[in-house]
């Protein structure tokens, strides 16, 4: 019966009430689909950074001067891979591409190797090639490719090769840009003969080397740290949002508390206390407030888990901002716990204010509501 | 309990009726001080043993008469006797039928009977009727009037009537006369 009368006081200012609803499903929605994606593309990057590198340490050497490979004899798991830019021309178009340089004697203790590599072999011989999987979309005929790398004046064209399979790192953005030859091949094409870019290994190595040892996470941390910025900025974003709906809520609360003198009056003069009546009032906005981040919580959760699945392919999009080989799709992260938080959180935020304003600066004391009632 | 207008009348009634605080001295109510801070114990005395007639009825709009005496009777603690006490309360105050409807449906003696059922269905220690004729015609305040005698005389409730009506006080059984906030006769 009380909280019929509640009910009502809802239906008693229908805009303000949709409004208020409104402002919080929208903070709710940005708060769990905007956490998604920036979870989402954390997990992508990070997936890229393990995937691509597999060794468990990258060592990488001073990006203008490449230094001679250190002695790693003692160390048995560990790689070495020459990195450079290059492209594939194929009818006068050139497509950007990077080229990895990889030692076929040391990769199968680092890489996947075997399952990496699809329809064919390993390219062992000097005129054979593995192109990365996202590439053969891109190309008319896989079955020999023309390549030209970067040198310090112009591009040159290196070679002509066939290829002897499709490599599937499981690393999208890898697969799209990326072709493999052994790096002995490499070093005759390009000036780095007895230099490395790129180490990988599976155990630390003796820093004396003179190159810079990273791991996976550490490679990835630049990413990290500007989503880490993404994803306050989206929880303050989110802050905003939920205390404005709140505050839009607190003050109708406050404004229907005057317009009701005489309904509390009659409550307090029955012998309802000032905690019961504030709970009746704070109902008002936990009905709003439950329902609308309920419903927000319900489709954004929905298109979070959908896009967790199916991924949101952004090829196209890339394609049109002139990157033309890289194919992309991303996936978002659907986590329970993150909803009930933002509900949870979006509640209390919600309540709060109405709470402390109806409790502290409302004089709910039944001569005075009588008083005014008359 | 009768004085001129702002004689103190209401709001005597307002601290008996522990509605308001009294700015010196304290209130007792069976011997027991009720102290002035405490909420809660006023809150609950107010809703077991206090009964209230307003002049103006104040009435729950949204509920029907029925659903206004159940609302006492919930604020009570005596949610269980609803269904029966109910229809009994609203049979004493001759509303029997009425009982489903709400407040703007009936006359303004009617509302004032409603008010007065919701006030006697948790059968209240006293009952407290500021002016509970001043809206009402003559007829009318003499139905109401000998509502609260047949009250009185045989549920044995003490009834703490203020009010400028003759008719009323003449039925009184001690007649208390407040001037200027001061008590002068008994």
């Amino acid at each position: 019966m009380l909280f019929r009368l509640a009910h009502y006081n809802i239906r008693r200012n229908p805009t303000r009430s949709i409004l208020s609803s409104l402002v919080i499903a929208l903070g709710v929605f940005v708060a769990i689909l905007g956490q998604g994606l920036v979870m989402g593309i954390d997990e992508n990057v990070m997936r890229a950074h393990t995937q691509s590198e597999t060794g468990d340490f990258v060592l990488i050497a001073e990006e203008n001067s490449p230094i001679p490979l250190p002695d790693l004899s003692a160390h048995q798991n560990w790689t070495d891979r020459l990195i450079l830019p290059a492209e594939i021309i194929e009818n006068g178009i050139q497509i950007p591409i990077q080229i990895i340089g990889y030692n076929p004697q040391k990769q199968s203790s680092v890489f996947q190797a075997q399952t990496w590599c699809q329809n064919g072999k390993w390219p062992y011989e000097k005129n054979h090639i593995g192109i990365g999987s996202g590439l053969t979309s891109l190309l008319d005929s896989t079955k020999t490719i023309t390549i030209a790398l970067e040198t310090k004046n112009n591009i040159q064209v290196a070679g002509v090769f066939d290829t002897s399979c499709i490599i599937h790192t499981h690393n999208l953005a890898l697969d799209s840009i990326s072709v493999w030859l052994p790096i002995s091949t490499l070093e005759t094409l390009s000036q780095y003969r007895q230099e490395r870019t790129h180490i990988l290994s599976r155990n630390p190595l003796p820093s004396s080397t003179g190159w810079a040892q990273y791991t996976a996470t550490q490679r990835a941390e630049p990413m990290l740290a500007v989503n880490r910025i993404r994803k306050k900025v989206l929880q303050s974003i989110y802050g905003i949002i939920i205390l404005i709906a709140s505050l839009g809520i607190t003050s109708t609360i406050l404004i229907t508390i005057d317009q009701r003198r005489s309904e509390l009056a009659i409550l307090r003069a029955l012998g309802l206390s000032k905690i019961q009546l504030l709970t009746i009032i704070l109902y008002e906005q936990l009905l709003i407030v439950l329902l609308s981040s309920l419903l927000a919580a319900t489709i954004s959760g929905y298109l979070n888990y959908y896009w967790s699945i199916r991924g949101i392919d952004l090829s196209q999009q890339l394609q049109g901002l002139g990157s033309t080989s890289v194919s992309l799709v991303l996936y978002t992260e659907f986590s329970w716990s993150w909803m009930l938080i933002c509900i949870l959180s979006t509640i209390m935020i919600a309540l709060l204010p109405t709470a402390v304003f109806t409790y502290f600066h409302q004089n709910l004391e039944p001569a005075t509501l009588l008083r005014e009632a008359q | 309990m009768q004085g001129a207008s702002g004689s103190g009348k209401s709001t005597l009634l307002q601290i008996i009726g522990l509605l308001d605080l009294p700015t010196t001295g304290s209130i007792s109510i069976a011997g027991e001080k009720i102290p002035n801070q405490d909420n809660r114990i006023r809150d609950q005395l107010r809703a077991k043993h206090i009964g209230f007639v307003f002049q103006r009825f104040h009435l729950m709009e949204r509920l029907t008469a029925a659903e206004n005496i159940a609302l006492a009777l919930r604020i009570a603690g005596k949610k269980h006797l609803e269904r029966h006490t109910v229809p009994e309360v609203l049979k004493s105050v001759g509303l029997e039928n009425k009982g489903h409807r709400y407040p703007s449906e009936l006359s303004g003696g009617e509302q004032q009977r409603v008010a007065i059922a919701r006030a006697i269905c948790k059968k209240p220690t006293i009952l407290i009727a500021d002016e509970p004729t001043a809206n009402l015609d003559s007829k009318t305040s003499t139905q109401i009037i000998e509502l609260l005698q047949d009250l009185h005389q045989t549920q044995s409730m003490t009834i703490l009537c203020a009010s400028h009506d003759p008719l009323l006080i003449a039925g009184a059984t001690a007649i208390i006369t407040l001037k200027d906030g001061l008590l002068v006769d008994v």
